[in-house]
């Protein structure tokens, strides 16, 4: 069978769009439907997200006189801090996002795209990377749609250039964390990393129930500020000293973006197994 | 293109190993499926792997070409390491395993034309249409998969293995979801490119197709056995008396 110079990924990449933009059907109307679906579902979250904030902050009652050590106590009853909650929270959520894209692998193909793409003897980056940087944007969302009601729900109310740069920070954060997860399925290694983060997810929120259980402050003096200030300095919870006034934790931005920076030149290392 | 029908053996050394499989076991993560399997594959050879359902066929052959991690041993393809991330794996390893993934807007014939353009095959179309001529799906060139039967559809995969050079074929159950003049026909083409040279690795059920096709097998189970092309049709007759 004779052959001469291939098609490089770029355009058969094109050509396979091409002939699909040009149906109306599976064409135009498929991208119109996942734009559609993916503003719809990021409105949905950052709803339900502030709401949730909004009727935490009423039912905990919390002021505006301290920032993250502010004690949120139950009347009479026992007390978690604020600080506390949001970095449990945080944690998990950090841990979970982990977990799931070291499970599921962060850079991903379609089934088609697998099938069809992946055998051609062409250099297989300019199939990988599209996928690969469109990936970024749900860490990204997920940062916002975290941060922004977190921040917002903090004693200290923080400025809108305060938020916006937790957010930044919370973005560097989901960032390191895909980075990470995508640096394991291209070296194909970190399964320690997906058991470990398996754990943090389950244990976390259950230090939240401890706290609450057995450490009553009632009567006694807030103490369980001092006892959980550690977890302030979790890297996961470094969104919320960006939102109080630290800039110090902004070093996770450079640092993400070095790790995504060497996972983007590292594509062609990722074996079809890894991408299915 | 020259002749589609003919592939030409890579190197001039006919008898030199397509596949060596040393030891291997495949299985998922740690646990193994099968036994230790050990074969070697020389150009203008098929071997046939046969077995009940469940063996353990399909993963010892997604084993050999990469798409699942070994949980022992080593597949060599070329005198290399199995790695599908080199360009000469891709360029001369052909698979066709049972993936109903399509691109749902694209054409029966787009698809098989990204195939051939990626491997740089000179005269796309009239490569297309010899082999939508041949698969019977001639008149189904404008179809959009999803809009096929299952039997068409498989027809369509086994054809996107035969619109681009190769130098091993690597078919997981073609007889699959074909009837039985496709089936026939299939088989005569591939023991056709088996006698110019191509290595062939088939997973199959089908006790005719294995003895038109095969020059080996083996019976894939806890244990392995090599076996004759006749006797493994006997031995997978009856494990499957129904295999029509």
């Amino acid at each position: 069978m004779e052959t001469s110079d291939r098609f490089s990924a770029r355009e058969i990449r094109q050509y396979t769009f091409r002939a699909g933009l040009s149906r109306t059907e599976g064409g135009v109307m498929e991208l119109v439907s996942e734009a559609y679906t993916f503003v719809l579902g990021g409105l949905t979250l950052l709803t339900m997200a502030g709401a949730i904030i909004v009727g935490l902050r009423n039912s905990l009652g919390v002021g505006h006189e301290s920032a993250l050590a502010a004690t949120v106590v139950a009347p009479g009853f026992h007390s978690v801090t604020l600080l506390q909650a949001s970095a449990t929270v945080l944690l998990t959520l950090a841990a979970s996002l982990l977990a799931v894209e070291m499970t599921v692998g962060p850079i991903t193909m379609t089934l088609p795209q697998t099938a069809w793409w992946l055998g051609l003897p062409v250099k297989r980056r300019g199939f990988i990377q599209p996928g690969f940087l469109k990936s970024l944007i749900w860490p990204a969302a997920a940062a916002v749609v975290v941060v922004v009601p977190v921040a917002l729900g903090m004693a200290s109310a923080p400025t809108p250039g305060r938020i916006s740069l937790a957010v930044l920070c919370g973005i560097g954060l989901a960032w390191l964390l895909y980075g990470i997860a995508a640096w394991c399925q291209i070296t194909n290694t970190g399964s320690w990393l997906k058991v470990l983060t398996g754990i943090v997810t389950l244990v976390a929120p259950l230090t939240l129930v401890a706290t609450a259980l057995y450490n009553n402050t009632a009567g006694t003096g807030a103490i369980t500020g001092a006892r959980t200030a550690w977890l302030e300095y979790l890297p996961t919870s470094w969104p919320l000293l960006v939102a109080d006034g630290a800039l110090w934790p902004l070093a996770m931005v450079p640092a993400a973006l070095f790790l995504l920076g060497a996972v983007y030149w590292n594509l062609e290392r990722i074996t079809t197994a890894k991408l299915k | 293109m020259s002749n589609p029908k003919k592939p030409s053996p890579k190197s001039p050394e006919r008898r030199k190993d397509v596949v060596r499989a040393e030891k291997l076991q495949a299985g998922y993560g740690t646990k193994a499926v099968c036994g230790v399997v050990s074969f070697s594959l020389h150009s203008g050879q098929a071997l046939a792997l046969v077995g009940p359902n469940g063996a353990g066929k399909s993963t010892v052959v997604k084993t050999v070409v990469g798409q699942l991690e070994a949980v022992s041993g080593t597949t060599l393809i070329n005198g290399d390491e199995v790695d599908d991330r080199t360009l000469g794996f891709r360029r001369e390893v052909a698979v066709v395993f049972d993936d109903d993934a399509f691109f749902p807007a694209l054409t029966v014939e787009e698809h098989l034309a990204i195939v051939s353009a990626g491997h740089g095959v000179h005269d796309v179309e009239d490569v297309i249409a010899a082999e939508l001529e041949f698969f019977g799906l001639g008149r189904l060139a404008k179809s959009r998969p999803y809009n096929l039967s299952s039997g068409q559809r498989r027809r369509m995969l086994l054809a996107s293995a035969f619109v681009r050079p190769r130098s091993l074929l690597v078919l997981d159950e073609p007889e699959q979801r074909l009837d039985t003049g496709m089936r026939h026909r299939l088989a005569e083409r591939l023991r056709a490119e088996v006698d110019a040279g191509l290595a062939l690795l088939v997973v199959t059920h089908d006790p005719d197709f294995l003895s038109t096709v095969a020059t080996k097998a083996l019976f894939i189970a806890e244990t392995i056995h090599a076996m004759t092309p006749g006797q493994a049709a006997v031995a997978i007759s009856s494990e499957n008396p129904h295999v029509d």
